[in-house]
């Protein structure tokens, strides 16, 4: 699949991602269980997602001293958190560029998954700062699945 | 995506007693929820039970209300407004006052829906709400600060970068009675003067860390619902905010200027939305929680005067009363005297119509330039800026400003309340309603006085054929769909003042339409409710709740000494034609007219505009009727 593309300068700030994205991992609307945050100053009304932009070279996954980070095959695939082994060090948090980790309710590495392809946070982003990529080609040409 | 057991998603009030520094919780029953939504709806519900007829407003027995709708928090588009209810100083009477931002979201998150803020506290203090907890906390170090200085600190000492406040600047401190609630810094529950309320108990802030969960009855049957909601993003919106409206609303002689004097303003192309965005004011478009428009504008000033200026807005509302309302049309000052109104906590449209107020003065010889220190010329911008701070600081001829325009004209005289563009001590919001007469009437008998967000009866513009097909559902044919008649307004009124209640209620914004019916898909929204909450409601059923918490909230007015006699528009319109547009006037004999239908429609009496008792039983409103009967105001 695509991965997610972000352009910070289009958000809103409406956050209506982070209440589908919580929704859909969790049952329940709100701050805690979700994968995407928006970051924001309010007295400037700035506001930046913070997701996981689904890097080749993922840190987070560097950084994971449990190997509880693994990723899917493909460019543009969503790294996927093995819960039972992750300790909750926060190592992952620190290490990711995008701010694109947050621990959940659980104190457990969450990262985003896009839905399993239906980026629900791209689909309600309204003026257009979350998209969903087009399949990026595999170095033989070939698109990932 | 089950739902939790003993989770609760409506009804979760928190209240606070200032006096003894207490808080508790109080779980409301769904015979209450079901009857009144939430938001608005359980707010003027609270009011009524826990405030006693002729109490002060200023005084301690004013409760404070906040709730978040229904349906806030949740991915509902813009369904984060926050309504804040409390006996208005500026009126005396019943007063809602609402708010976009993210507040309410954040409220609902934390593990609650109203707050109920009883006494006053001796010293300053702020309500901290975290994880289903809340603490009362000093504020003496808040005390003094204005609204952007207070978020900072707040988020400073809190450690919370996603930190939400509600608060009040100095105006509030200072007794305004025009103060707003300022939220997520730069949204305003603006009208009627509840930051003075909140002043008043000196209570600075509410603030509240987000994290937390919120869950609903019926998950998968939300979700879906939830998504069929969408799809009514409007891109006008987003790029030139509600201000893209003036050039055409101009274009139809409906943007006052000169204090109401004049409806097509030469220069208003200057001032408007367009220019905003085209000169480079406007950085970023901003939303409200969960909302695809963004109306909201963000801009900063780097040049000239007023260079470093920043704020949140402004809006259609802002740019009319504190620039074209005084014929200022300087943007950069326009901006300016926004950013002091936002960071003072201060009502645009009350603050604009109070220095419009002064200049008619100063122009027909009741005070002088001299004697108030400041050129009160039309046009002059700087005049408005320094006036707006005047009124914060309650100096000089701000003190005589910042009581409202209906006090300062009986304290000068010399016929001043003649411009005094105010009816029950509300000033009159930008609305021209001489060419509209739903709007004249739904003006006339808002309970919080005359302005556009207790019924806005849009529909019967009749613009676009969905709109005339609404009001042919309403009043049985499109021929109503005729701003300029005056049969069938209140057909038109009473509908939509339920509508908007339902709306205010669930806490979706008046200027989100959904795909179908306007933004009034009231089967879609009871669709929602009943998945969120659990209590089946079909459209019709929201719809009778809507007309219930009308005459609740009239009833709050009848016991306050209110009637017919109130239900007026400022004396200006009653009286002079709009310029350029002979004929067009809101005639006494017509509002009368429009009244009488109206009050027959609703169930209340024609001599006193009071509702009947078989009306308020019929809504399940005995509680009231008893005490409006032991009052002897309950026409059979």
């Amino acid at each position: 699949m695509g991965g997610l593309s972000v352009r910070e300068e289009l958000c809103t700030g409406c956050r209506a991602c982070v209440a589908v994205c919580a929704f859909w991992h969790t049952g329940r609307f709100g701050a805690l269980g979700g994968r995407i945050r928006v970051r924001h100053v309010p007295e400037r009304c700035e506001s930046q997602p913070a997701v996981c932009r689904q890097c080749r070279e993922a840190l987070c996954q560097d950084a994971c001293p449990a190997g509880a980070i693994g990723r899917g095959t493909g460019g543009g695939s969503p790294p996927r958190v093995d819960r039972d082994s992750c300790t909750g060090c926060g190592l992952c948090l620190e290490a990711c560029p995008h701010g694109g980790v947050s621990l959940d309710g659980e104190g457990k590495a969450a990262i985003c998954d896009l839905c399993g392809g239906e980026a629900w946070c791209a689909r309600v982003c309204f003026p257009g700062a979350l998209a969903l990529a087009r399949p990026e080609p595999e170095e033989d040409g070939h698109a990932s699945a | 995506m089950a739902a939790g057991d003993g989770e609760r998603w409506a009804g979760r009030v928190l209240h606070v007693d200032l006096e003894g520094g207490r808080c508790w919780r109080e779980e409301l029953e769904e015979q209450v929820t079901g009857s009144f939504l939430g938001g608005r709806g359980v707010n003027s519900w609270l009011l009524w039970r826990h405030s006693v007829a002729g109490c002060g407003p200023l005084s301690p027995g004013n409760p404070l209300i906040l709730g978040a709708g229904a349906l806030g928090g949740t991915h509902v588009p813009a369904s984060g407004r926050v309504t804040v209810t409390c006996k208005s100083p500026a009126t005396g009477l019943f007063l809602k006052s609402t708010s976009g931002g993210h507040w309410g979201a954040a409220l609902r998150w934390a593990g609650f829906d109203h707050i109920v803020v009883h006494g006053k506290s001796p010293r300053p203090v702020y309500l901290h709400l975290e994880e289903g907890r809340a603490t009362l906390r000093s504020a003496e170090h808040l005390w003094g600060k204005d609204v952007r200085q207070t978020n900072e600190a707040l988020r400073q000492e809190l450690d919370c970068p996603d930190l939400e406040v509600a608060c009040i600047g100095q105006a509030g401190e200072n007794l305004v009675l025009f103060a707003g609630v300022m939220f997520s810094v730069y949204n305003t529950a603006a009208r009627g003067g509840a930051g003075a309320v909140m002043g008043s108990k000196r209570l600075k802030a509410i603030s509240v860390n987000p994290r937390g969960r919120l869950g609903v009855a019926s998950p998968e049957e939300f979700w879906l619902l939830g998504l069929e909601a969408g799809g009514g993003g409007d891109r006008y919106q987003l790029k030139y905010g509600t201000a893209g409206g003036i050039p055409v609303l101009n274009e139809l002689y409906i943007f006052p200027h000169r204090n109401f004097r004049g409806g097509r303003f030469d220069r208003a192309r200057e001032i408007s939305g367009q220019r905003l965005a085209e000169a480079g004011y406007l950085k970023r478009s901003v939303a409200c929680a969960s909302c695809p428009n963004a109306c909201h504008r963000y801009v900063e000033v780097n040049g000239g005067p007023y260079a470093g200026t920043y704020t949140g807005g402004p809006e259609y509302e802002s740019i009319n009363s504190l620039g074209a309302g005084a014929m200022v049309t300087d943007l950069e000052a326009i901006i300016k005297a926004n950013e002091l109104c936002n960071i003072y906590g201060l009502d645009t449209i009350s603050a604009g119509v109070a220095a419009q107020w002064l200049l008619e003065c100063a122009e027909r010889g009741l005070v002088s330039s001299a004697q108030v220190g400041l050129p009160l010329e039309w046009g002059r911008a700087e005049t408005v800026v320094e006036l707006v701070r005047r009124i914060a600081f309650r100096e000089g001829v701000g003190d005589l400003l910042a009581q409202g325009v209906k006090r300062a004209s009986e304290r000068l005289g010399g016929g001043s309340w003649r411009w005094a563009m105010q009816a029950k001590g509300l000033e009159q919001s930008s609305c021209e309603t001489r060419p509209a007469k739903g709007y004249a009437l739904a003006f006339a008998v808002s309970p919080r006085g005359p302005d556009h967000l207790y019924a806005h009866p849009g529909l019967e513009l009749g613009i676009t054929s969905k709109m005339r097909s609404m009001v042919e559902r309403i009043t049985g044919s499109e021929a109503y769909a005729n701003p300029r008649l005056v049969e069938k307004r209140a057909d038109i009124v009473s509908w939509h003042e339920d509508a908007v209640a339902v709306k205010d209620s669930l806490g979706i914004c008046h200027f989100y339409k959904t795909r179908d019916a306007c933004g009034f898909d009231l089967e879609l929204y009871a669709g929602l409710f009943s998945a969120a909450t659990g209590h089946r409601l079909g459209g019709e059923d929201l719809l009778r709740a809507g007309r219930r918490i009308v005459n609740l909230e009239r009833c709050f007015n009848v016991r306050e000494g209110a009637s017919r006699a109130d239900d007026v528009l400022p004396h200006r319109l009653m009286t002079e034609e709009l310029p350029d547009q002979p004929g067009l006037i809101n005639s006494p004999d017509e509002l009368e007219q429009m009244k009488d239908r109206y009050y027959t429609l609703r169930g209340w009496d024609l001599d006193r505009g009071w509702p009947r008792r078989a009306t308020l039983e019929a809504l399940g409103l005995e509680e009231q009727a008893g005490e409006l009967a032991g009052l002897g105001r309950l026409p059979e």
